[in-house]
């Protein structure tokens, strides 16, 4: 390849972050062969080269082999019923990149789709209408009528921007929970009798599981493999789109609509099928969704469900289908980890220490910070301790019910940093809230100091990020895992749009 | 550009490790015989702790942790007889089930792997108990919740218990006891309202066909809480409420300010009639709307003689409450009593708390009345329907004026 | 919606109960559609933490209110007290949208479009979950109904028309917010610039307008509307919740998209119709219509007339 025999002479360094303007005067093919070049020097360089070595359908092969040994390997039932959920969020995750990441379109709905299904698939395979299809009937019928359902709702913005897209599908989407929740007592605009349609707030329950050739699938791990099954397929099917003439009609889309109008792609038509083929994906993970829990609920398929499929997507890289089956993988995964705070402390810290690591360069100034951190936490703790010393009685937070952890660990952070006695009393919420909003003014203040400045705040930062985390992120680790979403998507946008896998876009002038 | 790569490689080998520890069969310490512990006995927690209905499952929390305080320092507990034996409880499992019945389900998951765990304080609504709760019938669990009032828990789940009557106790002594009285009579009007929620929703399903019943026109409406994505807004409503001459609306909602601002628009429009909340409204300090009616099982925890101790505890610590913990209290009161039983010869199980709790009963709890799982109307899972009525007086405090 | 009356006429004063109840929430819609069609006229950016800085903007009203000793026991006159929680709210809000702009969307002005949408949508998580965090997830009240007795919510009647003084004091806040709005964008400098930009950012550039300052003025000048929004809402609605921005930042939009994106008398005027649809929707059919029918009129809007009531046809510039 090209970039092995590049000459040693170091190549124009690419501007980093998308504020550096636009590149005038240079094509996208020139900006990507720079990031390209630039991105081969060093180790990661040529890990990099390793990697991109390997063919995908290698790591595809790997990939589903590991996932379908997952029930052979462990029989927990936690560990089963997370690997089936992260499955199910894998399906979501490579439909919403057909619209996000391959069409460019935002489809803020989707999640409605997905609520649809499992609905549809509810009523036809439950005893509300006491109508029980046969699964090889019920899925496909489910699977259509989304597709049909995505197709009606990119129809009135077809012919609009796609910001009206984004409006229309947001709004239905709340609609669509409005319409669950609502759909205990339909009746048409007050004339005639009322339905139940769709069971109101109590949802639809005692839904069949799915019965593949006669045999009903009624374990957690049934589930994992039916919904890994249908990820194969629609990977499949998937990446044959993507490398035909519709995915390179998609991509023109994307970058430049209206350039490729004006090179008569059909514009309109390429985004109802974009919309449409998501919404089909979304329609295959539904009705897995509803076999899977027996149930359908309105409160499964809202604006929280939707930050998390999209957080999973732009971490992973839009456009790129391992990357959003990675993104859904470490973010379901996160969330998992979050749940416990024994465990979620030791990925905060870990992930601190690996930005430290990553981010401050050279070797010098990392060993001055972390230095800066140590000493400031310890003279912190002295200071305290001498003031106020109810206020370093704390004990680190198992975030069960206030039991204590042990171990190394916590006794370096009971002296590092200043533990309140009873961090559940009423009056110490109230330093860990301003903590909280001094660390927010901190890091924004962080983002535009600029040399020894940058270094010497980025002390007080760290150890007011671990303050906050002890303190109060840690107990409520239930609004942390959301709060954590929001971070990630604004963060990406800022450093890193393309995620982890995607590829960088140039937005040519 | 290298760098973030060199993060994305980490974050993954980290994410695998974590994977990997969280899978470990043993990630809490076992017994040297290897069944559950006796000592200490360890429960599970499942209720909302994110989300907008955040508040609830927090005070659930906290008062959970107010009994554990008093139980496991051997403070008296008021209905425990005195000599009782206890043993020591310990939560080893927490779950948010964030109002969605489908993470319920992997809760259910969560609670069941963990050996350690003998019962399960949870589910906090109707719909995640019917989402949970088939994982932990299917590997013989008890589960006492604290809030989950739909009438037909109790028929179609095994394990399932809880310290509240259902939704049909409260519905049925609001409509008799206006009925008697005369507030409202057949061939009336009456507005009922949900909240779009399962609670509220279901509540007023019976109250609907309970006046149905009683030959009283129903207006149905449904307005979203604040606790949604939206400001309730009750003005519409409120001149709907004047203008179809209601004589009374029903509003069982599970936010205690929503019912005062419905009340307050209602003033404003001219409405003459009754208003009628449920136990979701009963805080005394965010709904005081002279006139109103609302229904509550038990009495007030602010009102209970023996309930102060336990309520000056829980104010030192966490401030003040929302009146949605304290059925939390007296639902670990009930598993406690059922654990210790169980580990009267120091093994236990979770089939013999299963046996147990059939048989444990107090004489009195903060709620003011006894709690036995006895009650035929509920399949024998709640308690004997202990509602009462109250009517909110001119200086904001609640009077009981009928009870059932 | 059981038992719905269907549509049974009632007589004029219900209708203009009705009407007014509903100019009274489309006032507020209104407000906060004025910050989304700016943005979206200089930027093309939808900003959905629009919505969850007027929920900041009610939080901070909230607690001007308790540190002036509550509704029920006000520590100073009542006019001091609004004017103080709004002058409170107004500035917090701004500054907090200044904030957003500088960090969340200035790095992705050269971006493709989707990313700011993106960053939008996590601020706007981001900013509910703090808030979760920061208040507690319990609606706090304002309780202005113990403020003077209630006094607040009395009505005064002409003829078949009966108004709340609440009412009529965030139609007339809005009114004269609005107009100020309008004078400052046709009649000052900074307007001129606020206009030039959204007609052309990079002509407008050129031309020696700071386009930085220009944009940071209209994030300011937006979210001061909605923190205004948001202390009405207190006032009027009492309950403030984290969540609250989401479902009154829908409503907004499609006020906006309604009325004619980037217009401002068309936010205005969505604003209103918005507002009256719902409450008529509640009103003579069932409340539980009410989103419904919202979202009709968005998809009719949308089917035959995409520039909105007031907007013109853009002309796209190759």
């Amino acid at each position: 390849m090209s970039e092995a025999q590049q000459p040693p002479d170091t190549p124009p360094t690419p501007p980093q972050g998308s504020d550096a303007g636009p590149r005038i005067g240079s094509d996208e093919w020139v900006a990507r062969r720079e990031d390209r070049v630039a991105r081969s020097h060093g180790l990661t360089g040529q890990v990099e080269r390793l990697v991109a070595r390997v063919p995908q359908w290698a790591l595809f092969i790997v990939f589903v082999v590991v996932v379908a040994l997952i029930p052979v390997m462990t029989s927990d039932q936690y560990v089963l019923r997370v690997a089936t959920d992260t499955m199910l969020w894998i399906l979501l995750a490579t439909g919403l990149n057909v619209a996000v990441g391959w069409a460019g379109l935002l489809d803020l709905g989707y999640i409605a789709f997905y609520g649809f299904a499992a609905y549809l698939f509810a009523e036809l395979s439950s005893p509300h209408y006491g109508i029980h299809w046969p699964t090889w009937a019920s899925v496909p019928t489910v699977i259509g009528a989304t597709i049909i359902l995505g197709f009606l709702l990119a129809l009135p913005t077809r012919r609009l921007s796609g910001d009206y897209l984004a409006i229309v599908t947001l709004f239905f989407g709340q609609m669509f929970v409005t319409f669950t929740t609502q759909g205990r007592n339909w009746n048409w605009l007050g004339f005639g009798s009322s339905h139940d349609i769709t069971g109101g707030p109590n949802g639809l329950t005692s839904v069949d599981p799915f019965r593949i050739f006669g045999h009903q699938l009624t374990q957690v791990q049934d589930y994992l493999w039916v919904a890994l099954g249908g990820f194969v397929i629609v990977a499949l099917v998937l990446t044959f789109a993507n490398h035909s003439r519709t995915g390179r009609a998609w991509r023109s889309l994307r970058d430049d609509t209206l350039a490729a109008e004006v090179m008569s792609m059909p514009v309109n038509r390429l985004m109802l099928l974009a919309v449409a083929v998501g919404a089909g994906v979304a329609g295959l993970a539904g009705a897995i969704n509803g076999a899977y829990y027996q149930g359908v609920f309105p409160t499964s398929f809202g604006f929280q469900t939707l930050i998390t499929v999209y957080a999973m997507v732009i971490l992973g890289g839009a456009g790129s289908l391992p990357g959003v089956v990675a993104g859904a993988v470490l973010i379901n995964v996160l969330l998992e980890v979050l749940r416990s705070p024994d465990h979620s402390r030791w990925v905060f810290y870990f992930v601190l220490i690996s930005f430290l690591v990553a981010k401050v360069r050279p070797w010098r100034a990392l060993a001055a910070v972390v230095a800066g951190v140590a000493a400031f936490g310890l003279v912190v703790h002295a200071i305290v301790g001498a003031v106020w010393p109810r206020g370093t009685e704390g004990a680190i937070s198992s975030g069960v019910f206030g039991f204590t952890t042990h171990g190394w660990l916590a006794v370096i952070l009971r002296h590092w940093l200043v533990l309140p006695r009873n961090t559940y009393d009423v009056a110490n919420y109230t330093i860990g809230n301003y903590a909280l909003v001094t660390l927010i003014a901190l890091v924004l203040a962080l983002t535009v100091a600029q040399g020894v400045r940058r270094y010497v705040l980025l002390v007080p930062t760290i150890w007011l990020a671990a303050f906050v985390w002890e303190t109060r992120l840690i107990e409520e680790s239930s609004t942390t895992r959301p709060l954590l979403l929001g971070v990630i998507l604004i963060v990406l946008m800022a450093v890193r749009p393309q995620g982890l896998f995607g590829t960088p876009r140039v937005e040519v002038v | 550009m290298k760098k973030a790569v060199v993060l994305a490689l980490v974050l993954v080998v980290a994410a695998g490790a974590t994977a990997a520890a969280v899978a470990q069969p043993n990630r809490v310490q076992r017994t040297a015989a290897g069944g559950p512990s006796c000592n200490p006995a360890g429960i599970g927690f499942a209720s909302v702790l994110s989300g907008p209905a955040a508040a609830l499952g927090i005070d659930q929390e906290h008062w959970a942790r107010v009994f554990l305080l008093y139980w496991n320092g051997g403070k008296p507990i008021v209905g425990l007889p005195k000599n009782f034996k206890r043993t020591k409880i310990k939560f080893r499992e927490v779950g948010d089930s964030q109002l969605n019945p489908q993470v319920a389900a992997t809760i259910g998951g969560q609670m069941v792997a963990n050996k350690q765990v003998l019962a399960l304080l949870g589910f906090v609504g109707s719909n995640e108990t019917l989402g949970g709760g088939p994982v932990l019938d299917r590997a013989g669990m008890l589960y006492i919740s604290s809030s989950a009032t739909r009438d037909d828990l109790g028929q179609k789940l095994k394990d399932f218990y809880r310290v509240v009557p259902a939704n049909i106790a409260q519905a049925t002594l609001a409509v008799t006891t206006l009925l008697k009285n005369g507030v409202i009579k057949k061939g009336d009007q009456a507005m009922v309202v949900d909240d779009a929620e399962a609670y509220a929703a279901n509540q007023a399903d019976d109250v609907q066909k309970l006046l149905e019943a009683a030959g009283i026109k129903v207006d149905r409406e449904s307005q979203p809480a604040s606790t949604s994505s939206a400001t309730a807004n009750f003005s519409a409503l409120a001149n709907k409420a004047v203008a179809i001459h209601a004589s009374v609306v029903f509003s069982p909602t599970q936010v205690a300010s929503d019912s005062q601002l419905f009340t307050e628009q209602l003033k404003g429009a001219g409405f003459h009639g009754a208003f009628v909340a449920a136990d979701g409204s009963f805080d005394s300090t965010n709904f005081k709307f002279p006139g109103a009616y609302l229904t509550y099982f038990g009495a007030d925890v602010n009102k209970v003689a023996v309930a102060k101790p336990y309520l000056a505890t829980f104010t030192k610590l966490y401030g003040q409450t929302l009146g949605f913990g304290p059925t939390t209290f007296t639902a670990l009161e009930m598993m406690s009593i059922a654990i210790s039983k169980s580990c009267a010869d120091g093994k236990t199980s979770r089939a013999e708390v299963l046996k147990d709790i059939k048989s444990a009963s107090i004489s009195n709890s903060i709620l003011g009345i006894p709690i036995a799982f006895n009650n035929a109307a509920d399949n024998n899972r709640g308690p004997k329907s202990g509602v009462t009525l109250f009517q909110i007086q001119s200086d904001g405090t609640y009077k009981p004026i009928a009870s059932s | 919606m059981h038992g719905v009356l269907g549509f049974q006429l009632y007589d004029w004063s219900y209708f203009f109960a009705q009407l007014v109840a509903g100019l009274t929430i489309g006032s507020l819609y209104a407000l906060l559609a004025l910050g989304y069609t700016m943005v979206y006229g200089i930027l093309k950016l939808l900003n959905f933490a629009h919505g969850d800085v007027y929920m900041l903007g009610a939080y901070m009203g909230y607690f001007v209110l308790t540190a002036l000793g509550g509704a029920a026991k006000p520590s100073v006159a009542v006019a001091v007290l609004f004017a103080l929680m709004f002058l409170a709210a107004m500035a917090g809000c701004s500054v907090i949208g200044v904030l957003i702009e500088r960090f969340a969307y200035r790095p992705l002005r050269r971006a493709p479009r989707i990313a700011p949408l993106i960053s939008a949508l996590g601020v706007s998580f981001f900013l509910q979950q703090t808030a979760v965090l920061l208040f507690g997830a319990i609606p706090k009240e304002y309780n202005t109904y113990s403020l003077r007795n209630g006094e607040l919510f009395n009505s005064f009647s002409i003829g078949n028309l009966r108004v709340q003084y609440a009412q009529l004091f965030v139609f007339v806040a809005a009114i004269v917010l609005m107009a100020a709005l309008t004078i400052l964008v046709r009649r000052t400098r900074v307007g001129k610039a606020m206009r030039a930009t959204s007609f052309d950012l990079e002509a407008a550039s050129m031309m020696g307008i700071n386009v930085d300052r220009v944009i940071a003025f209209t994030f300011l000048v937006g979210s001061a509307l909605a923190g205004a929004g948001g202390v009405m809402t207190g006032i009027v609605f009492q309950n403030i919740q984290p969540y609250m921005g989401f479902g009154a930042g829908l409503k907004a939009f499609t006020a906006a998209v309604v009325g004619g994106i980037g217009n401002i008398g068309g936010a205005m005027l969505g604003g209103l119709i918005i507002g009256v649809a719902e409450q008529l929707t509640t009103g003579y059919l069932s409340s539980a219509f009410q989103d419904l029918i919202v979202l009709s009129v968005l998809i009719v809007f949308m089917l035959f007339r995409p520039t909105g009531i007031l907007g013109s046809a853009a002309v796209q510039k190759v």
